[in-house]
């Protein structure tokens, strides 16, 4: 039974005791509260566990003893990732998600690290590029098959590091870089299974996709405030989503937010010789989303935006000070006429929520 | 309506799995064949010899050697190191008689940014293709040396490290430590697999006439 479950089962004690409740609604409302996998202290670690048991054999494998023959630790690999992969689709035959998840993602990172001892038994000279993907690959589909969050998130780690592994090899400039595909393919996860995780990982992996891509091709100013705005849009839309049918949306938003002062950001410094904005001006902006960003996430309760918000106005201040370097009289008014605006717009939200009470 | 087949989720897991265990053994049993099938030839080599905590122990093959005085690096080889990867033509020289050496020697022909070009540079004697092309590339010393030394040159062939037992690195580390840059009386030896489909594929080491091989077992 779930803590929340618990929780609700005691508060339903005290209302029926108290007639608040009619005693034969208890059992009705406790029904309707589904009981979700609990991730508690012994779940994690029994799940630190599993990895320990992956490296373990990895290191083993990879110690490339002398007393073990080359066929005997490719065996021992294909041992070792078939018993996980065996495990995983018993734990979920008997009804273990979690077991199953863990082993999944277990048997996930044996096949990575396979691909790579592979190569190293049998001294395969290869692309780490290909290896990775081939890794990416391999989890996804166990991801895919046996329905785990851990294994699809593998996977979009697994690109993602194939993309930084060869970030700008020849022609790659021209193609979108391998996490944005396994990203859209963990976000058709996030919205089926309703996994708040993977609504993290696919938003943290879209943006980093999308910031490697204008990296590998032309970065210039104008693409990142472009950047910027595509991710202001989404977070506008996700955050107008949040509270229909998809709750994970807020997720979306925080996320996106961030991405989009990060983006703005970058787009304030001169890549290939040229800024998109005159440099006090872009500061002065960013100053004033990252407060404004402030303001909407107190509005509306998010710690995620809020801290974009702070980290916003930090580097803003931190770039303004170093663009202006001693020239403190100019950094000293525009400090004064923010902070002026940020009273008056902050006494305006105060008396419009009282006159609205 | 007939019902949805649908194959449950353990059984999935089960043929993923599989698919992923057949990827690896047919990896393993392709390198082989394509290793078996190339042209063998021995190439002069440098190595250190470190370890990695997930690695274990290995020797970093460096394929490098030393021209003979007053020779002139293979034609299309660049000054400096570029990664971009061109076409290496190889030839194989039968060794000497009396040198006791049993392999044939690898000599660097030339460099192009095409395949066929390279295949060109290797040509045929007597009717037959004696060598190898192989994706690669090939750095070679612009200025020659002021003393009586050659120019030194070095090619990549993305075979870059041999793994090997503890006691076995220690030794080609040792045998290494002890010469010059490699060159005919080079005493460790990279014995490379030109492959038919352009990429070369270490076969083993021969360290101070002693073959190491890469074995199954």
């Amino acid at each position: 039974m779930s803590r929340y479950k618990r929780r609700l089962e005691r508060d339903l004690d005290r209302w029926v005791a108290d007639g608040l409740v009619p005693a034969a609604s208890k059992s009705l409302i406790l029904e309707r509260v589904t009981d979700q996998p609990r991730f508690d202290a012994a779940t994690a670690l029994a799940i630190i566990g599993v990895v320990f048991l992956g490296a373990a054999i990895i290191a083993f494998t990879a110690a490339n003893w002398d007393g073990i023959p080359r066929i005997v630790r490719f065996l021992l690999l294909l041992s070792a990732f078939a018993a996980a992969a065996g495990g995983a689709a018993y734990a979920l035959h008997s009804k273990r998600i979690l077991t199953s998840d863990a082993l999944l993602t277990l048997a996930a990172a044996i096949f990575a690290a396979s691909i790579g001892l592979t190569g190293q038994v049998f001294d395969i000279a290869g692309d780490p590029r290909a290896a990775l993907i081939g890794a990416a690959v391999g989890a996804t589909a166990l991801g895919l098959a046996g329905r785990s969050i851990g294994a699809v998130t593998a996977g979009i780690v697994f690109a993602g590091l194939s993309d930084v592994t060869d970030t700008f090899g020849a022609g790659l400039d021209a193609i979108p870089p391998t996490v944005l595909l396994f990203a859209a393919i963990g976000a058709v996860c996030a919205v089926r299974w309703r996994s708040a995780v993977l609504y993290h990982v696919v938003s943290i992996g879209g943006l980093a996709g999308l910031l490697l891509w204008i990296l590998r091709a032309e970065p210039s100013a104008a693409w990142f405030m472009v950047l910027a705005m595509i991710a202001g849009i989404v977070a506008a839309a996700a955050r107008a989503g949040k509270e229909g049918k998809d709750p994970n949306l807020s997720i979306v938003y925080g996320w996106m937010v961030w991405g989009a002062l990060f983006f703005f950001m970058l787009g304030g410094f001169g890549w290939s010789g040229e800024a998109a904005l005159p440099g006090l001006l872009h500061r002065i902006i960013w100053l004033g989303a990252g407060a404004g960003v402030i303001a909407l996430g107190r509005h509306d309760g998010h710690a995620l935006v809020t801290a974009g918000g702070v980290l916003a106005v930090f580097g803003a201040m931190a770039a303004l000070l170093m663009d202006l370097g001693l020239d403190l009289i100019s950094a000293s008014l525009v400090f004064g006429v923010g902070s002026l605006i940020a009273l008056g717009v902050g006494l305006w939200l105060r008396r419009r929520a009282r006159a609205s009470t | 309506m007939t019902p949805k087949m649908t194959v449950p989720a353990p059984a999935r897991i089960l043929i993923v799995a599989g698919l992923c265990l057949s990827a690896l053994v047919g990896l393993v049993i392709r390198e082989g064949a394509a290793r078996a099938d190339g042209v063998e030839v021995r190439l002069p080599m440098e190595a250190i010899d470190p370890r990695s905590l997930l690695s274990g122990h290995y020797v970093i093959v460096t394929i490098q050697e030393r021209l003979a005085a007053g020779a002139s690096c293979p034609p299309g080889a660049s000054a400096a190191w570029d990664p971009e990867r061109r076409w290496v033509a190889i030839a194989r020289e039968e060794a000497a008689a009396g040198s006791g050496l049993a392999l044939p020697r690898g000599r660097v022909l030339g460099v192009a940014t095409t395949r066929a070009a390279a295949e060109a540079l290797l040509g045929a004697r007597d009717g037959v293709r004696v060598g190898g092309v192989v994706a690669g590339g090939v750095s070679c010393d612009a200025e020659a040396p002021a003393d009586d030394v050659g120019r030194a040159m070095r090619v990549e062939l993305g075979v870059d490290r041999f793994h090997a037992s503890q006691t076995e690195a220690l030794r080609i580390e040792a045998v290494l430590s002890d010469r010059a840059v490699g060159g005919d009386g080079a005493q460790v030896w990279a014995v490379v697999s030109l492959g038919r489909d352009g990429r070369a594929r270490l076969r083993g080491l021969e360290v101070e006439g002693e073959r190491i091989d890469l074995s199954w077992l």
